[in-house]
């Protein structure tokens, strides 16, 4: 089978025959997303930068300024994992069956994390 | 009333070819495998990053002095680097769906590449943090002294994948330069979930170990 | 009523011609990737650790038959016995010799040709044997001594080479039990052929989906923590020293979250094991197929919220009741199977097999297993037994009254399809027996000696002991000997015992359809599961099985298959 062809010389079209299936393969979709990876990242490390001064500047709110810094810090590098594993590890074409195969360990893996962060020495000393 | 019919039988069995599965089924097969073994490397990396993480809520006055002394700029281009093999990979697999061989090599090599340059990276942190006197070991006297292993027993975890990776990675081009890809690219999509996995696994730490 | 497809072929003959072909015992000795044969591998070799293991608590009854350390040369070579024994026993024997059920029978029973990935399950059954000799090598430095549970500090300072060994062999005993439940996971999920619905499946295949689901979410706890001891004793790191800035409690909580979970690992397969023997020895259906099938589901999730109760004495006071109220909700889906035993065999055309008699065995020990669980979750009165011998009751009653009475169910049971031959079935009764009693009288006083206060993991005790620990030492050597009953059964039964056919139990499940030992790939035709694989005592499942018989040994009925 196998029947990805590339068609008119030199130009690759975005539909292959694959294992007697249609499918389509995107190009232009890989690399927004590394441009978005790349702009997160780049937002990621400003706004670190930016609240690591602030922080050094107003020792006050130092605690709430690192739960802020932590809490978009954190939110960023969640979507940016989000974008390679939906787009680029194709998690939006697979089985409902693929997710729960992510999402149980990561489930499993909060809890305990949680808990461990939760008690001594982790967290009372918060 | 219950009649035996043979027909029904044969009628289903003839479904398939016997003795070997098919082609997609084997694909599947071969991606709820790598699915699930990166499953289980999630909970193993998070209890590297507990460790981390633990250290980093009680410890802020030598986290925050690691990090004034390390910067953030190696690490950062670290990164780019790092995603960027990660958008190589992806394109050499798309390009070896199109039938594309030598472009699928182009990318994959570039994806090597990559891996090593981030590899070396990491060498020249290591060898600053070692300069600071920030080791593995346990020493009374330094102040690093619980840093240490907090920070080099995720850091090097995951470089420890990522240098397989690059292994896997050379491993492909050698399969992919003979041909093996050219009628089911399946190989490729499982070195590829393992490295944008290895990706993922360095955006968390990147943040969770370097910025928070 | 509905047509019923059997799954027949028209080469009856050459069926009988394949029946008596079994595979030369050189083929068991290297690296095959057939199921069957690696099936094969992974019982001889985890029962051979099973002799091994037993010895060592023969010696440990040996020395507590006097209050006062004489057999041993120090304390430390207690400690290093019992470590072993525990290590052997979980990771070498039961935990490999569910993967050496699951491999033979799932696929069968699935109807699929092989596993989904065989080389890699080969690859998992050899890293046993590196991994054993690498822990039992602990013995020429200086062995490890922390117990199977290895509580920093005793693993990390007060212990030698040995653990460090005993870490390495047990991170590979993980790496081949993950890698071996991605495949069973895979192969459950995605090999069923298209008749074969999930509803459809057995239950020895849900029991072990669910153990693999486990495997592979817990087992990496273990990796990463013995990663850190491993650390701990070779690189200078101190995780889990907090005269470094470590943690002790960690190691704690990391082990558990493997550890709980592992003994669903351990227990699940032998209740789905139940399920299938008390049905088919009962003619019966399974009670509630459904719930028995969720109920594994909900032991697998449950399981990962219960770990603390093994941390009762070292854990915050105020997170005790939480973990009380999680134990006892796991005995919630436990006694769902409980009662689907029970409600299995009500008025059931019992058959008193030796395979019965197990599972029998097992039901009774276990609900008892699972009554003192309930009583030492109870935090007031866990405190009180903490550490003593009703907690060693506890988890033998579990783990040898639950899991080793299921093995010994499964192998009677199952012999018939992995040799061709069945088991002798006096002798069977008479190990039934020796095990039975000998194994009540060993743990039964246990919990009387425990609620008096007599400490585990010590070779000196009070002399008021003595007396109750000679009673056990006597009815632990008559277990140990009832191991020999079913030693000499099997490898006579092997050469001597009568043809089995295809089918001797008239079961319904797709393993007997096929001959004893079924060939290379399984099944000469596409197997058709009939519309419930439990569905005995309906006219449509007699014709069924007479088409089996048909198909197979020409109708004869096979052995005393009454």
């Amino acid at each position: 089978m196998a029947e990805a062809r590339r068609h008119d010389g030199g130009h690759h079209s975005n539909t292959v025959r694959a294992l007697g299936r249609e499918i389509t393969v995107e190009g232009g979709i890989y690399t927004v997303v590394f441009g978005a990876l790349a702009l997160l990242t780049v937002i990621e490390v400003v706004s670190a930068e930016f609240l690591k001064g602030a922080i050094h500047d107003a020792p006050s709110a130092a605690v709430t300024l690192q739960a802020i810094k932590a809490i978009i810090l954190l939110g960023i590098a969640i979507i940016k994992s989000s974008l390679v594993i939906w787009f680029y590890m194709h998690l939006r074409e697979e089985k409902p069956l693929i997710a729960i195969v992510i999402l149980l360990p990561l489930l499993i893996a909060s809890l305990s994390i949680m808990y461990l962060l939760a008690i001594p020495p982790g967290g009372y000393s918060l | 009333m219950a009649e035996l019919t043979a027909d029904t039988l044969h009628a289903a069995a003839a479904h398939d070819d016997h003795g070997h599965i098919s082609e997609e089924e084997h694909n599947n097969n071969m991606k709820l495998g790598v699915w699930l073994y990166l499953a289980s490397e999630i909970v193993i990396f998070s209890i590297m990053i507990v460790g981390y993480i633990i250290f980093r809520i009680n410890e802020k006055d030598i986290v925050a002095q690691a990090h004034d002394e390390l910067g953030v700029g190696l690490v950062t281009a670290n990164t780019f680097v790092l995603l960027a093999s990660s958008f190589f990979m992806v394109m050499g697999l798309r390009a070896m769906q199109q039938g594309n061989r030598q472009g699928m090599l182009r990318w994959i090599g570039l994806t090597a590449l990559g891996g090593i340059v981030f590899l070396g990276g990491q060498y020249i942190e290591y060898s600053e943090l070692a300069h600071l006197g920030i080791a593995l070991g346990f020493d009374d006297a330094s102040a690093w002294s619980t840093f240490g292993m907090r920070f080099y027993a995720p850091t090097f975890f995951h470089g420890a994948h990522v240098f397989v990776g690059v292994l896997w990675a050379l491993e492909v081009m050698r399969r992919g330069a003979k041909g093996r890809y050219d009628h089911n690219p399946i190989g490729i999509e499982m070195f590829g979930l393992y490295w944008h996995f290895v990706d993922v696994v360095w955006i968390m730490l990147f943040t969770l170990i370097y910025l928070v | 009523m509905a047509t019923i497809a059997v799954p027949l072929g028209a080469q009856a003959e050459q069926h009988e011609a394949e029946a008596v072909r079994r595979p030369a015992l050189s083929e068991y000795l290297r690296w095959s990737v057939d199921h069957k044969i690696i099936g094969v591998q992974y019982g001889v070799a985890a029962f051979l650790f099973f002799i091994v293991g037993g010895a060592m608590a023969m010696g440990i009854r040996l020395e507590l038959w006097t209050p006062d350390l004489d057999l041993m040369v120090s304390g430390s070579a207690y400690n290093s016995l019992f470590t072993m024994h525990g290590t052997i026993m979980i990771f070498l024997f039961i935990i490999p010799m569910w993967a050496a059920f699951g491999n033979f029978v799932v696929p069968l029973q699935l109807g699929a040709k092989d596993m989904a990935f065989p080389w890699l399950n080969a690859f998992a059954f050899w890293l046993i044997p590196p991994a054993a000799i690498v822990i039992l090598l602990g013995y020429f430095v200086t062995p490890a001594e922390a117990g199977w549970t290895s509580y920093p500090p005793l693993s990390t300072l007060f212990s030698g080479d040995g653990q460090t060994l005993w870490a390495l062999g047990a991170h590979l005993l993980g790496i081949s039990s993950i890698m071996g439940s991605i495949n069973f996971i895979v192969t459950i999920l995605n090999m069923r052929p298209p008749q074969m619905t999930i509803w459809r499946m057995p239950l020895l295949c849900w029991a072990v989906l669910a153990t693999s689901i486990i495997a592979v979410m817990a087992t990496p706890f273990l990796a990463g923590a013995l990663t850190l001891l491993l650390l701990d004793r070779v690189a200078g790191t101190t995780f889990f020293d907090a005269s470094g800035g470590g943690d002790v409690l960690l190691w704690q909580n990391i082990f558990w979250f493997y550890s709980h979970p592992a003994v669903y690992i351990m227990v699940l397969p032998g209740m789905g094991v139940l399920s299938e023997v008390l049905s088919i020895h009962c003619r019966k259906p399974v009670f509630g197929y459904r719930m028995v099938g969720l109920s594994s589901m909900g032991i697998a999730f449950v399981g990962f919220t219960v770990w603390a109760h093994h941390m009762f004495t070292s854990l915050q006071p105020e997170l005790r009741i939480p973990f009380m109220i999680t134990t006892m909700i796991i005995a919630v889906p436990t006694g769902i199977k409980m009662f689907s035993w029970l409600g299995t065999i009500w008025g059931g055309k019992m058959r008193f097999t030796s395979a019965l008699l197990f599972a029998l065995g097992f039901m009774s020990m276990f609900v008892i297993g699972g009554i003192t669980g309930v009583m030492l979750a109870a935090l007031p009165f866990d405190i009180h037994v903490h550490d003593t011998y009703f907690v060693v009751s506890h988890f033998h009653f579990v783990l040898f009254g639950g899991s080793v009475f299921a093995i010994y169910a499964a192998l009677y049971h199952w012999f018939p399809k992995v040799t061709g031959r069945m088991m002798n079935e006096r002798w069977g009764r008479i190990h039934f027996a020796f095990t039975y009693f000998g194994f009540l009288f060993t743990f039964f006083p246990m919990h009387i000696v425990g609620m008096l206060g007599m400490p585990r993991r010590v070779a000196v005790y009070d002399p008021n002991f003595t007396d109750w620990n000679q009673l056990i030492s006597f009815s632990a050597f008559v277990l140990g000997f009832s191991t020999f009953i079913v030693v000499y059964n099997v490898i006579h039964s092997y050469f001597r015992g009568p043809i089995a056919g295809a089918n001797p139990w008239r079961a319904l499940t797709l393993e007997w359809a096929t001959t004893s030992p079924p060939p290379v790939t399984n099944f000469t035709d596409d197997p058709i599961p009939f519309e419930d694989p439990y569905g005995y005592g309906t006219e449509a499942s007699a014709a069924y099985l007479d088409a089996v018989d048909a198909a197979f040994n020409g109708g004869r009925p096979a052995a005393d298959g009454s």
